[in-house]
């Protein structure tokens, strides 16, 4: 698929807006990188961070081998038959005596490496597995059980035809989101006739160009919304038409509202009355809002209350199912579960909110004599150990159980703690796909063909997991060769044997649908795309679940959206969503979306006598680990050399604190919390407000140096972070919110690191 | 009861299904029929061929939200072709097991049998006017697919092999596809 001067299309990987890239190599390299003009949704758009992408396919260590750990820890290398054999032998026998249950499902995929992960499925099923989690489950899950309850689904703001822009914990000038983040937020901003909002305790570089800066106390944003909606209540600002005709339970809520003090909880969060009335007024009057709420608020208390005042913003405002407000939307693949029914973890009885085990909870899980621990865990393209909250206890969690499996393309923090770690083909040496798709209206989806043969050594996960369920024993013979018969035959045959396959025998045939599609509709693939056989399932999916927006987009059928899936590779427009698809997706009695969640307004009831400080005299400040910045990013760069500036990832802190803390920029400080103390080079940032401080995300991995060991690429803030300060609801962490004490160090030449 | 009177009708034709045989393959006590069948062997029958043919509409509308009716029709050869191999050609169609034998003294199985077919037939002619057939044309192609698969699972069951469905099958994605408008991005 090379295309004019060997410009071939791929996307990036960083995050979830995955903006279509074209590439030149030279040998192995991605010798140059553009924006896709030809891409549906990003248009040539990019930010500096994917024409980095280099650094990721060349920058680190690959492994090249699977690895078997010894008794004393070190690991060595086996071929590929052997470690299939004895991984499948450890899963059997961990089924065996502790039932599949209790083994724990870890991933399946990075921001653009999804499409290894759906056949991760078939694993799961084969082994009896029946808890997985990701980092989902940590961001995510909260907003997603909130969305369960009232849309009945994930939904998203019409940015282009925004009236009114909110964003609640979200810089998406750094932090995208929004396909072409900075065009739009500058578009909306140029507009008279548009008003940007941002709540944020930061001044980012979003807050510079909104029209309305909230600027919050750090973890007061429940009390701003509440504040916010309390006006439209008090002032009676409600769209009553829409709440008559698409609501039910209103008057279950607006007492809570009603029963808000402005005055008082504009004093908690630190935002003049005057202009909190003003913006709800203005929220009100608008036609055509939008919100986004991001980790900003979702790492901070009161999360889920948040989340929930967030959206009832919008639907008190009657902002949904129109244009310029929120919308359900399409997707290839829903990311979570939304069930406002969910199941508990089987030690705690913690929610598993979008079906997923709370990340934090994951060590209590472990390390306890409860019998139905978890005893082993499977890692794909993640680094739990790394990415989770108090690393040093999730460590421990590991090294606690009975097998611990790794799939990665590199020697990760994880995969050091693995009994076996398989090495896949980077996310440019196989077939892969990006899969958020949530834009609206036109939501795109991308195959990518790989750019590169795979490294020797190395498998794409299809193959992987393939391999493994075949070594399990467990795949259903007729069932395939029925399967097979039919793909030579066509696509439509292959449609119906799988189906009467499927009636048949529903249990096996869609518990092993990933590698069984991928086994016998993958060889017919052209050009080798057997890794796309799982798209034929989404494209029936989409198909049954997004019809009419499908043939919007000029697919008739399921089979013509798939062969566009694979033919487009600059990506494809799916569905074209219109804002009247959004309420036959609400699926509610007579489509009304029911606005009240009890425990949710006992908690909003709550606020009134809640402290909101979390400070103490030990530790003073408030360190938001995890900043967004412009050489920050996800850690799939295993290497600190991608970054232009801010190489060793800063303390940030406002110059009024550097001066009572005797600090200077360039000096060493000493960052200590309840669970670990790091050390960090200080920045002077007056975007912060007094008493926050902000460390990077993306650093502290333990980057091999070339002669046997490793080096600290600057803090890994999950050694200061806290898994028990956590959201009551979804159990994600107070990662925006941990008490710190920070302090000069003396002198230089202090091992980086606790 | 139900599933298994279906099962021994696809075997051995209504009449050959009785109600000793269906106790002896559901297990369910004998008690048990006149308690949820008053109406005998005849009601056990009808039921059976409702559920055969609710079973195979399920399975239809999951085929239709393709929109494709090539795919529609590929399902339902499918189910009976896995249904004729796994029973080493012995089991066929009940709705057609029950049609051509004549129910003179139970006239509500041909009215059963008609409204299968119908509900069947229906489904595929709604799939092919959503892709902008006429009516008149849709049905008419509906009849002809239904009475072409349904013939091949005879043909099949006698061959003791495939080969009239697979032959069929070739024959209906022909004339399905080129009775479809041209869609250029319509593969095979």
């Amino acid at each position: 698929m090379t295309g004019a001067a060997g410009w071939q299309p791929t996307a990036c990987i960083l995050c979830e807006n995955n903006c279509g890239l074209v590439v030149q190599l030279e040998g192995r390299h991605l010798a140059r990188i553009r924006g896709d003009k030809e891409h549906p949704s990003s248009q040539g758009y990019t930010c500096n961070k994917a024409l980095r992408l280099d650094h990721y396919q060349n920058g680190g260590e690959r492994l090249t081998t699977p690895l078997r750990r010894n008794p004393d820890g070190s690991h060595s290398p086996v071929d590929w038959d052997t470690a299939i054999r004895e991984v499948a032998d450890r899963l059997r026998a961990v089924r065996r005596e502790h039932g599949g249950e209790s083994i724990l499902f870890y991933g399946g995929g990075g921001q653009g490496n999804h499409l290894g992960g759906a056949y991760q499925g078939s694993l799961r099923h084969a082994v009896g597995a029946r808890y997985q989690s990701n980092a989902l489950a940590q961001e995510k899950t909260g907003e997603a059980w909130v969305d369960a309850h009232l849309a009945g689904g994930h939904t998203v703001g019409d940015w282009e035809r925004a009236e009114v822009a909110v964003f609640l914990g979200k810089n998406p000038w750094q932090s995208h989101g929004v396909p072409r983040a900075r065009t739009v937020l500058q578009q909306i901003a140029k507009d008279p006739a548009r008003t940007l909002v941002v709540v944020d305790p930061v001044r980012t570089e979003t807050a510079d160009l909104a029209d309305h800066h909230l600027r919050v106390r750090p973890g007061t944003d429940a009390w701003c919304l509440a504040a916010l909606l309390a006006v439209i209540v008090q002032e009676d600002l409600l769209e009553h038409g829409f709440l008559d005709r698409h609501t039910t339970g209103v008057d279950a809520v607006l007492p809570h509202l009603a029963a808000v003090d402005v005055a008082a909880y504009a004093g908690v969060c630190g935002v003049p009355e005057t202009q909190l009335r003003e913006v709800a007024r203005l929220i009100a009057g608008a036609g055509r809002v939008s919100t986004y709420e991001d980790l900003g608020v979702q790492h901070s208390p009161h999360a889920t209350v948040v989340s929930y005042l967030n959206k009832l913003l919008w639907l008190l405002t009657g902002n949904f199912a129109k244009p310029g407000a929120m919308q359900r939307h399409s997707w290839v693949a829903p990311l979570a579960k939304y069930d406002v029914g969910v199941r508990t973890t089987p030690v705690t009885g913690a929610r598993m909110l979008g079906g997923l085990v709370p990340c934090n909870l994951i060590p209590d899980e472990i390390l306890t004599d409860h019998p139905r621990r978890f005893r082993a865990m499977w890692v794909d393209s993640a680094n739990p150990a790394h990415s989770l909250a108090d690393s040093q206890r999730m460590r421990e969690a590991m090294a606690a159980l009975d097998l611990v499996v790794v799939i990665d393309v590199a020697m990760t923090e994880t995969a050091r703690l693995a009994d076996y770690v398989l090495p896949a083909a980077s996310q440019f040496e196989k077939w892969e796909a990006t899969f958020f798709t949530t834009e609206h209206p036109r939501n795109v989806f991308q195959l990518r063909a790989p750019l590169l043969e795979p490294l020797p050594g190395t498998l794409p996960e299809p193959e992987i997991y393939s391999r493994l369920v075949r070594e399990l024993g467990v795949v259903p013979r007729a069932t395939e060769a029925l399967l097979r018969g039919a793909a030579r035959v066509g696509r439509a045959a292959y449609t119906g044997a799988f189906l009467a396959a499927a009636a048949v025998d529903r249990r096996r045939t869609v518990g092993l649908a990933p590698t069984l599609l991928y086994d016998t509709l993958g060889p017919t693939l052209p050009d080798g795309a057997g890794a796309a056989a799982v798209l034929w399932g989404l494209a029936l999916r989409v198909a049954r679940e997004h019809g009419p927006g499908m043939r919007r987009a000029g697919r008739h059928t399921a089979g013509a959206l798939f062969e566009a899936m694979l033919a487009q590779r600059h990506g494809t427009v799916f569905t074209v969503d219109e804002p009247g698809d959004s309420w036959p997706s609400v699926p509610h009695a007579d489509r009304r979306i029911p606005l009240a969640i009890p425990e949710l307004l006992t908690a909003l009831d709550g606020l009134g006598s809640a402290s909101p400080k979390h400070t103490s005299a030990e530790f003073p400040m408030l360190l938001a680990a995890g900043q967004r910045r412009s050489f920050s990013a996800n850690t799939i760069f295993r290497t600190s050399a991608w970054r232009a500036r801010d190489d060793g990832g800063a303390l940030r802190v406002s110059p009024a604190d550097a001066g009572r803390l005797g600090l200077v920029a360039g000096d060493r400080a000493r960052v200590t919390t309840a669970r670990g103390s790091a050390e960090a080079s200080v920045d002077l940032d007056d975007r912060l407000p007094d008493g926050l401080a902000a460390l990077p995300n993306g650093f502290g991995l333990d980057l091999p140096t070339g002669s046997g060991d490793t080096t600290r690429d600057g803090v890994a803030l999950n050694q200061l972070t806290d898994g028990a300060r956590r959201d009551p609801f979804s159990g994600s962490p107070w990662h925006k919110h941990v008490p710190a004490r920070i302090e000069p160090v003396a002198g230089s030449g202090t091992t980086p690191g606790a | 009861m139900v599933a298994s009177a279906a099962t021994l009708i696809r075997r051995h034709g209504a009449s050959g299904t009785s109600i000793d045989r269906v106790l002896a393959l559901s297990g369910a006590p004998r008690g048990s029929v006149y308690h949820h069948f008053p109406g005998g062997r005849s009601q056990l029958v009808e039921e059976a061929v409702r559920y055969a043919g609710g079973y195979v509409a399920d399975l239809i509308d999951q085929a239709a939200t393709t929109g494709d009716p090539v795919a529609v029709v590929e399902t339902f050869l499918a189910l009976w072709r896995e249904q004729l191999v796994a029973s080493d050609y012995r089991a066929g169609c009940p709705v057609v097991a029950v049609a051509i034998e004549s129910h003179d003294d139970a006239p509500q199985l041909a009215r059963a049998t008609r409204e299968v077919f119908a509900r069947w037939q229906g489904q595929l002619a709604a799939v092919l006017t959503g892709r902008g057939l006429s009516a008149t044309r849709a049905h008419q192609l509906a009849t002809f697919a239904l009475a072409a698969v349904e013939g091949a699972l005879v043909l099949s069951r006698a061959e003791h092999g495939t080969h009239p469905l697979d032959d069929v099958g070739t024959e209906l994605r022909g004339v399905l596809r080129a009775a479809l408008p041209a869609g250029p991005e319509e593969a095979r």
